[in-house]
């Protein structure tokens, strides 16, 4: 069986300073993998070397999705073909109207896939029943996107467009900081719905209450730009228990 | 420097040829001013950056070519075909080609009275050289006066249309509006070319705003690729008046848009606001100018500009606070999105301040599009240049926002997204 998301000795760079220094990954349709690790150690990077931000130069190693080649593909390709990134900082955007944005970015991907493009009412519906599922006001479809949202509102919106969008691999960076325990629940109700044997998630936090609601299959540890260890849900325990200093002195031994 | 200058012996002979109809004494001192002051060249602060030779060499082409066009013959109305704006926006138009109002009767609108001259020749001529320049070469000055108290169904729009197939490259126009006092009066003023052929025209407008006169004005610029346009909008507020302007400029290659309030009574409230939207090798300047001479008073300026291709955009905004104009608000802004690095923008919003008691500000921006606003979009599936289009979109909105004139603010969006779609596709 072909893995979902591969990742093989993946290297790069940010004008001259190297961020992931030899990560792999393999995520399998159905899967659940957290990602946790101290601040600066890549995860975010990872997260959007992913979803193609152009930023990041990928100097060595590989990344398939399906056994394609990720790498030669836009962002917007990439989120055509199923891949969504729940951003650790949503993006204010004065002037676009969610609802519009949300439309558009559908119909990208149903055009993608050779569907007729969702009408009006059609559109409507869906959102309003997704926004249900997440607690949300219905009044957040006529604002720009993001702009003046709570940090908590900006994640759940995240989750929204995750909701509309169907994406086969979800990868979250710290959609669970700075949440309320409602905002979390009616978060962590938002990715459970959409778990399914096709679909995978990647979860970056780094907090063990996430994992409460969403059992992970794997926990990985990233560290330095490189995944230093990865072990079952017990990990995460583990690591709010005694910290990372434990697992860079497995690592190094 | 002009290298060129209008050939002041061609000139006179055509303005001795133009029709008697009562401008004649009018055109001839504004002709004699002239003379002296010639059009101003880029030596002149104001005309640093935007040069009126093309305008020059249109012009003397024109004078040498003895237009028979200047021979008094009645426009008319088949001469001008519909136009979108007059289909699409529920006002009472009235129709310019090439400087003069077409229909031999004038029209009667609700209460305001429409003549063909101004009555008192006030403010034709003067201390202006291009705008003596239109004056000298007027057919026609329209004069429309709203009654004190009157409120109007529907707003007056200007055609300001420009056809030089013909032997027609030059068009003058000249409208003074008197509103009276407590008036109510919409204007949307829309420039249009109807041939691709090079052209100069001059539309100078004057606004006399009587004490609580309330005027929403909308300019709506939309130029052919060879017209050379300018414009002044010269504006008297009384007092405890109100203007809310808003100036679009889509079109044209060469375009210089002048407007200067006069605030001279306490309790006036002036706010201007614009876009302009340039790609190829147009050139557009917006001159803005407020006169605080009496406070309190309140002025705003606040324009945005979204550049591609070659173009190059001026702006300058400039209050002056004259001394004892205490309690003045004043305040302008630009920002410019810059979609190609051969784009050119010269910004300055300035501030001269000679009374006490004032509040103050300007600020200037220039940037590209977002990169992190770019990459979210794109991470949703967008493809770039949608995503492109979405956020120059989205910068041109907070402008539409804040139309002056509500009626017109569909059609109008619809024009920028039209317009915005060709100049976001352009290439540098
Ligand atoms: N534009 C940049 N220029 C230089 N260094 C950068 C740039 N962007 C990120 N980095 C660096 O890359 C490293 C990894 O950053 P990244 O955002 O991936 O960390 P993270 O693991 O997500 O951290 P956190 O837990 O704080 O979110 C950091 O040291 C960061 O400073
Ligand atoms: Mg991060």
């Amino acid at each position: 069986m072909t893995a979902m998301l591969e990742i093989r000795d993946l290297h790069t760079k940010i004008g001259d300073t190297a961020i992931l220094d030899g990560l792999s990954l393999t995520v399998n349709s159905g899967e659940v993998h957290a990602i946790m690790g101290p601040n600066g150690s890549g995860k975010s990077t990872l997260a959007q070397v992913i979803a193609g931000h152009e930023s990041h130069l990928v100097t060595a190693g590989s990344v398939t999705f399906f056994g394609r080649n990720l790498l030669e593909l836009a962002p917007e390709e990439r989120a055509r073909e199923g891949i969504f990134l729940g951003f650790q900082y949503p993006v204010e955007i004065p002037g676009v109207n969610n609802a519009y944005l949300l439309k558009a970015a559908v119909n990208a991907k149903r055009r993608h896939n050779g569907q007729p493009e969702i009408d009006a009412f059609e559109f409507l519906k869906l959102a309003r029943e997704k926004m249900k599922l997440l607690d949300m006001d219905p009044g957040f479809l006529n604002r720009a996107v993001n702009e003046g949202f709570s940090g908590g509102e900006k994640k759940r919106n995240e989750i929204l467009q995750m909701a509309m969008l169907e994406p086969r691999l979800a990868i979250l960076d710290e959609t669970d900081s700075g949440l309320d325990i409602d905002a979390l629940k009616a978060v962590a109700k938002g990715i459970n719905a959409l778990r399914s044997p096709e679909r995978a998630i990647v979860l970056v936090t780094h907090y063990q209450r996430l994992l409460h609601y969403i059992e992970p299959d794997q926990v990985h540890v990233l560290s330095k730009g490189r995944i230093v260890h990865s072990g079952d849900k017990s990990l995460a325990l583990e690591l709010e228990k005694r910290g990372y200093d434990w697992v860079r002195e497995v690592a190094n031994a | 420097m002009n290298t060129a200058v209008i050939r002041q012996d061609l000139l006179a002979d055509v303005v001795g040829r133009l029709p008697d109809n009562g401008l004649r004494a009018l055109r001839e001192r504004a002709l004699t001013e002239f003379a002296k002051q010639g059009l101003p060249g880029t030596t002149e602060e104001d005309w640093r950056y935007t040069s009126l030779q093309s305008a020059v060499e249109l012009s003397n082409a024109w004078l040498a070519s003895q237009p028979d066009l200047v021979l008094p013959h009645e426009p008319r109305k088949e001469h001008l075909p519909t136009q979108a704006s007059e289909t699409a926006i529920d006002a009472h138009w009235l129709r310019f080609l090439n400087g003069r109002l077409l229909g031999g009767a004038l029209p009667d609108l609700e209460s305001i009275r429409i003549g063909r001259e101004p009555a008192d020749g006030r403010g034709l001529v003067t201390d202006d050289g291009l705008s003596n320049l239109n004056a000298a070469l007027l057919h026609d000055a329209i004069h429309i006066v709203v009654p004190a108290g009157a409120t109007l169904s529907r707003p007056i729009g200007l055609v300001l249309a420009n056809d030089a197939s013909g032997n027609t490259s030059v068009a003058m126009s000249r409208i003074v509006f008197e509103v009276g006092a407590g008036a109510k009066l919409e204007i949307i003023e829309n420039h249009l070319s109807l041939s691709a052929a090079a052209s100069f025209a001059s539309v100078v407008i004057e606004l006399r705003l009587a004490r609580g006169a309330q005027v929403r004005y909308l300019r709506l610029q939309e130029c052919g690729e060879a017209q050379i346009l300018t414009g002044r909008l010269q504006i008297a507020v009384g007092q405890d008046a109100l203007l809310r302007y808003t100036s679009i400029d889509l079109g044209g290659a060469l375009v210089r848009n002048d407007v200067a309030a006069d605030l001279t009574a306490a309790g006036s409230d002036v706010i201007a606001n614009g876009l302009y939207l340039a790609t190829g090798s147009q050139h557009i300047d917006n001159h803005i100018r407020i006169d605080h001479r009496v406070g309190p008073a309140r002025s705003r300026a606040a324009f945005r500009g979204i550049l591609h291709g070659r173009s190059r955009c001026v702006f300058n905004s400039k209050a002056i606070v004259h001394k004892g104009a205490d309690g003045t608000d004043a305040g302008q802004s630009n920002h410019n999105l810059l979609l190609s690095d051969k784009a050119e923008i010269d910004t300055k919003p300035e501030l001269e301040i000679y009374a006490d008691d004032v509040k103050c500000a300007h600020g200037a921006t220039v940037g590209q599009l977002d990169e992190s606003a770019l990459f979210y979009l794109r991470s949703r599936g967008i493809d770039a240049d949608a995503a492109s289009r979405m956020l120059t979109r989205a910068f041109a909105a907070s402008v539409l926002g804040e139309l002056a004139v509500a009626v017109a603010a569909e059609y109008v969006a619809g024009r920028i997204d039209q317009r915005l779609d060709l100049v976001v596709s352009d290439k540098p």
